[in-house]
């Protein structure tokens, strides 16, 4: 289980990619392609605008793939690709990923009622809840939690401070939990 | 509830994928990879060889059983985990963030050219340095500090790359402050 993070089980057929081979491309398209495509709509919550970054992308990493080295998965590297695409259509829309929310969040307390713990979370909420989220928050969450990147990456990801990538997590979870209360009422 | 959210999607990462690409996308793409390749991969040349080839033939299957015996003993070697998980862990850490910071630097390369091939020649050097360390893991006495090595460069080359991209944003900086100026007066 342990290996499979650090040795690329699809090694073979990059290298194959690497010399043009169109059906090693083909195959791995069939592989990413799904999970690249879910990469790029949580960042831009637009599913037209993620399939064109989609064909981009892949379009992209084999025209690179000779460049890639291969230190890392193909999964990573082409993650990287979809995410740095996105991120960028993404600014074309908004300027600013950093979303200043007028609301003091640390002063809001805590108010933890007991039905709400014992409420079942069920993935289909949370991810109708995280596509409501504002963009900033939107993306800095799914980097950290779905994607698997620090905050240190994405500092460089989004070209914002260690900090701010922090804070910015903070209060899109907390403004995360507060959608979700406001739905559990439906829910119930 | 903070907590239980955050471990909830941790814990259903991959039920979170549920949204599948367009039907035809493929084919998009591959028009435009065809269209990227126009310059189609020159056809071999064909040199007479029967000779060569009769002893390349012999030589080969000498090569190749002792290819086999030496892959085997290289992989084993070679896959940072089995030497150590932990320094594994650390290895493709560093090499993802160096990526990162690379593409980042790539993006002066038609801005600032010159700047850009000095940058990056830094970098290529250290990289060399890492290729051999990677390169004489297999047979290295001691593989550890080898691995060690290894991470100490990555961590040398991602600090390189850091202070690399602070000087591009301070040259930026001023650069807007100019053109501030400018614009002021």
């Amino acid at each position: 289980m342990l290996e499979a993070v650090y040795t690329d089980q699809h090694f073979g057929l990059v290298v194959e990619c690497k010399k043009g081979s169109r059906k090693a491309q083909y195959d791995l398209y069939k592989l990413y392609s799904k999970a690249m495509f879910n990469v790029a709509l949580r960042v831009l919550n637009d599913a037209d605008e993620a399939a064109d970054v989609l064909q981009e992308a892949f379009i992209d990493a084999f025209a690179r793939v000779k460049d890639f080295r291969q230190e890392t998965t193909f999964g990573l590297w082409m993650k990287q690709i979809v995410i740095n695409k996105s991120i960028s259509q993404l600014r074309k829309r908004r300027k600013d990923l950093v979303s200043i929310d007028d609301v003091d969040v640390e002063a809001i307390p805590d108010t933890e009622s007991v039905d709400m713990e014992e409420i079942e979370l069920q993935v289909h909420q949370v991810h109708e809840a995280i596509q409501l989220l504002p963009d900033g928050y939107r993306v800095v969450l799914s980097l950290y939690l779905l994607e698997g990147y620090d905050h240190e990456e994405i500092s460089h990801i989004l070209k914002i401070s260690e900090n701010t990538s922090r804070t910015q997590f903070m209060r899109a979870r907390r403004k995360l939990v507060e959608i979700l209360k406001r739905k559990g009422i439906h829910y119930n | 509830m903070e907590e239980r959210v955050q471990n909830f999607i941790r814990e259903n990462k991959r039920e979170f994928d549920f949204a599948e690409p367009p039907a035809g996308l493929w084919e998009k793409i591959e028009k435009g990879l065809d269209t990227k390749q126009t310059t189609t991969p020159k056809a071999s040349r064909v040199v007479k060889l029967s000779f060569l080839l009769q002893l390349a033939a012999s030589l080969a299957v000498i090569v190749a059983a002792g290819l086999f015996l030496w892959q085997y003993q290289y992989k084993q070697a070679t896959d940072l985990a089995n030497i150590d998980p932990g320094l594994a862990k650390q290895q493709v850490h560093y090499a993802s963030v160096i990526e990162i910071k690379r593409s980042e630097l790539k993006r002066i390369e038609k801005e600032e050219p010159q700047l850009y091939q000095e940058f990056s020649s830094e970098i290529r050097k250290m990289d060399e340095s890492y290729q051999r360390l990677k390169r004489d893991l297999p047979g290295s006495p001691n593989q550890e500090e080898t691995v060690k090595a290894m991470i100490r460069n990555l961590q040398i080359q991602a600090e390189v790359l850091n202070q690399q991209l602070n000087v591009i944003k301070q040259i930026n900086d001023s650069k807007k402050q100019q053109n501030d100026e400018t614009q002021s007066i």
